[in-house]
């Protein structure tokens, strides 16, 4: 499915988040965003979803088309159009009363009106794609952080979307979990999905990524394959922002 | 000059006795003593009062006590001696010393003027659901409890003579004839049935140890019948009639010590009070106790949820209302809240001409006042709850592709339900507690079981035990009830 973000503005207050973003996405590719912390990453996958809106510019989706909106609120947004687009979160945001098993086929059972069993059946095999069939009866208290993204990317995965949005999530994580997660975004790539993330793991980046996006101050800086944005960056900003990222 | 300091003093307490203190309750109302219409303080017994004062040469002051207290009161030594249409009954002379009478009291039955079903205390007893209203501690409670007739206590006449001209609570109020000459007489929807019945005494009570004044007294009051004062004060008041003759020393009573008030069919004087005679009391009280916790409870919250929700989500318009709502009820106390369910409402309905009487039962203005008040409280109870459900939950719910209700009903409200719980469990226990003040509706809970059955057979310590332990034993299971329930409740804690 194909996204087409055009001269999107967005403003909290008096900062100027997003600048005239352009971005576009074809189906099956996985691109990786990259920036400073507060260059507008996140304020952009979340417009995407819809739990922001725009001020102007124009985002396409598929054959829907979202316009910019007055209200900050997110009902008024389309639960179809979201319904396209899994998003997993920095910080999970599982449904703590509900067990994973519970958390993956909510949604399938309350939105789709999948008959219960069907939506369990849906969800233990999403669970057994993500590694986690074995803990589907546990609470999301009882999990480590990377069993926690996997049940999060496999209740994104639980409506079907089109392309998955990843929040830096993997920020959370200790570093010897975070490889469980990639390995998982790895495989769905694989299958085909298309992936948007925001995120910090440029090993990951240069691994998977078909095209790696720099964007600061709220604008696309520079936008290409990898093996060019990462290592031989043209821009001084970019080139400043992956050393010290390496470290 | 240090010499005389102390002289002066001891000679002002020789020319100025120390006053007595006297106790009564002006909530008792006309006759004996009240306020009148220009707040002052007047009645048939203060005037007996002032007539005494200048008989004994010493000043007597007022002492405010609450008319079913004044026996432990005196015992407690509160007070001098308490003069308030006591009623000389055996079990009284047991406990206290009492002075000659002061009036011949009789019993008076009154119902509305249409009333058509009965006109005797028998023909109410077979009138079935026939309610009659009297006072807490008095000998017309006493008789009509051995006569078996279901009654409604009241805490003054007031209120039960305009409970029954109200209509709907109440068919009946029998009390003492003073008061149904002084309420009942003028009111024309009132009208006497029968003529008045079961005659006894008033007298000044004493503390047994205070023989000394109690002779003083006695003393006294031969000389204001002597005079011809007292009949004097009770014709003033309307209340001489032939009876009173025999108040006159000498006269036959005397004799016989004034035997506890008449009607000697069906007086039977045998107060034991046994654990098997109050523990079944006590018990009822519980269960009313216990049905009147969880019927406002039920109110309060199937209330504050909507409210909470009105507060959170509404228009602006509804938010305000929600608001006013749960500053009202919190800003007013609850006892208020009652008394004008109870006593306002009636008054309402009738003075606006409205063809249905708002004479709620006194289950029904409590449980609805103690729900109205709770649910102020558990509305901003689950509104904070809601509120410190993380915006992530919201979020997460959304992209997901569900809608506001649906996400509110399945993701949000169980997590707050579980944050607000144990918040919730201490106001049911608060609760629970506060159900003691429907007293004041003439509901008979545990509370005022123990407070009428204390007060009657003095055994406030005992009583006092073992009401406290029924308390506990219901307050107790409670909170562990609730904890039981969080556990359950937050499976991912287990």
């Amino acid at each position: 499915m194909h996204i087409k973000a055009k001269e999107i503005k967005k403003t909290f207050g008096n900062r100027m988040i997003l600048d005239g973003f352009n971005l576009e996405v074809a189906s099956g590719e996985t691109v990786v965003v990259i920036g400073p912390s507060g260059s507008g990453k996140s304020t952009f996958l979340r417009c995407l979803n819809g739990l922001q809106s725009i001020d102007s510019g124009s985002i396409e989706i598929g054959e829907h088309r979202l316009e910019p909106a007055t209200s900050e609120s997110f009902t008024p947004f389309s639960p179809k159009l979201r319904k396209m687009q899994g998003m997993v979160f920095q910080d999970f945001n599982l449904f703590p009363h509900m067990s994973v098993l519970g958390n993956v086929s909510e949604a399938p059972a309350m939105v789709d009106k999948l008959p219960r069993n069907e939506a369990r059946q849906l969800s233990l095999e999403l669970l057994k794609k993500v590694g986690l069939e074995n803990h589907a009866n546990h609470y999301p208290s009882q999990l480590s952080g990377g069993q926690k993204q996997r049940v999060a990317i496999a209740r994104a995965l639980a409506m079907k979307p089109k392309v998955l949005l990843c929040d830096e999530v993997t920020s959370s994580l200790d570093p010897e979990l975070k490889h469980e997660v990639l390995d998982v975004l790895e495989k769905l790539k694989s299958d085909g999905m298309t992936l948007l993330m925001v995120t910090h793991e440029i090993g990951f980046a240069k691994k998977a990524a078909d095209r790696v996006v720099f964007i600061a101050e709220g604008k696309v800086v520079e936008d290409g394959p990898p093996e060019k944005v990462l290592e031989n960056p043209e821009n001084q900003r970019l080139r400043s922002f992956i050393s010290r990222l390496l470290g | 000059m240090i010499l005389q300091t102390p002289l002066l003093i001891f000679l002002a307490l020789c020319q100025n006795p120390a006053p007595l203190i006297w106790a009564a309750d002006e909530e008792g109302g006309a006759p004996y003593v009240f306020r009148d219409g220009k707040l002052e303080q007047v009645g048939f017994e203060l005037d007996i009062i002032k007539a005494l004062a200048d008989e004994l040469k010493r000043p007597i002051e007022f002492k405010q006590y609450a008319f079913d207290s004044l026996v432990p009161g005196l015992l407690k030594g509160d007070f001098d001696f308490a003069m308030n249409g006591l009623e000389i009954n055996e079990e009284r002379q047991q406990k206290i010393r009492f002075s000659k009478p002061y009036y011949i009291y009789r019993q008076q039955l009154v119902t509305r003027a249409d009333e058509k079903r009965f006109n005797t205390l028998l023909g109410c007893r077979n009138t079935p659901g026939a309610i009659v209203g009297t006072m807490d501690g008095t000998q017309a409670e006493r008789l009509l409890n051995q006569a078996k007739i279901p009654i409604r206590n009241y805490s003054s006449s007031t209120e039960a003579y305009s409970d029954l001209v109200s209509g709907g609570r109440i068919d009946a109020v029998f009390l003492d004839l003073p008061m149904a000459i002084s309420y009942a007489l003028p009111n024309k929807a009132l009208k006497f049935a029968g003529k008045p019945t079961a005659r006894g005494f008033y007298a000044i009570g004493f503390h047994p140890k205070n023989e000394t004044l109690a002779k003083e007294v006695d003393a006294a009051m031969d000389a204001l019948k002597q005079k011809g004062i007292l009949r004097s004060i009770l014709v003033k008041w309307n209340l001489w009639d032939e009876c009173q003759e025999e108040l006159s020393p000498g006269f036959l009573f005397e004799e016989e010590g004034y035997p506890g008030a008449s009607m000697n069919s069906i007086l039977e004087d045998n107060h034991a009070w046994t654990i098997d005679r109050y523990l079944p009391l006590l018990l009822q009280g519980t269960l009313v106790t216990i049905q009147l916790t969880l019927c406002s409870f039920a109110l309060a919250v199937t209330l504050g949820l909507p409210l909470s929700l009105a507060r959170l989500y509404g228009s602006r318009w509804l938010q305000s209302l929600a608001l006013m709502y749960v500053e009202f009820f919190r800003g007013i106390p609850v006892l208020l809240l009652l008394f004008f369910l109870y006593f306002g409402l009636p008054a309402i309905a009738e003075s606006s001409g409205m063809s249905i009487s708002l004479a709620l039962s006194p289950f029904t203005a409590a449980t609805l006042g103690l729900g109205l008040n709770y649910a102020a409280y558990e509305a901003e109870t689950f509104r904070a709850a809601i509120q410190s459900v993380p915006q992530g939950q919201w979020e997460a719910a959304a992209s997901l592709g569900m809608g506001k209700t649906l996400a509110f009903r399945r993701i949000i409200l169980p997590q707050a339900l579980r944050i607000a719980l144990p918040t919730t469990t201490n106001d049911l226990v608060a609760l629970f507690k506060d159900t003691s003040i429907a007293s004041v509706v003439a509901l008979v809970e545990l509370n005022k079981q123990y407070q009428i059955l204390a007060k009657s057979s003095l055994k406030f310590v005992e009583l006092g035990l073992i009401t406290a332990a029924l308390y506990l034993a219901l307050s107790v299971p409670l909170g562990r009830l609730a904890r039981v329930m969080e556990k359950k409740l937050t499976p991912e804690k287990r």
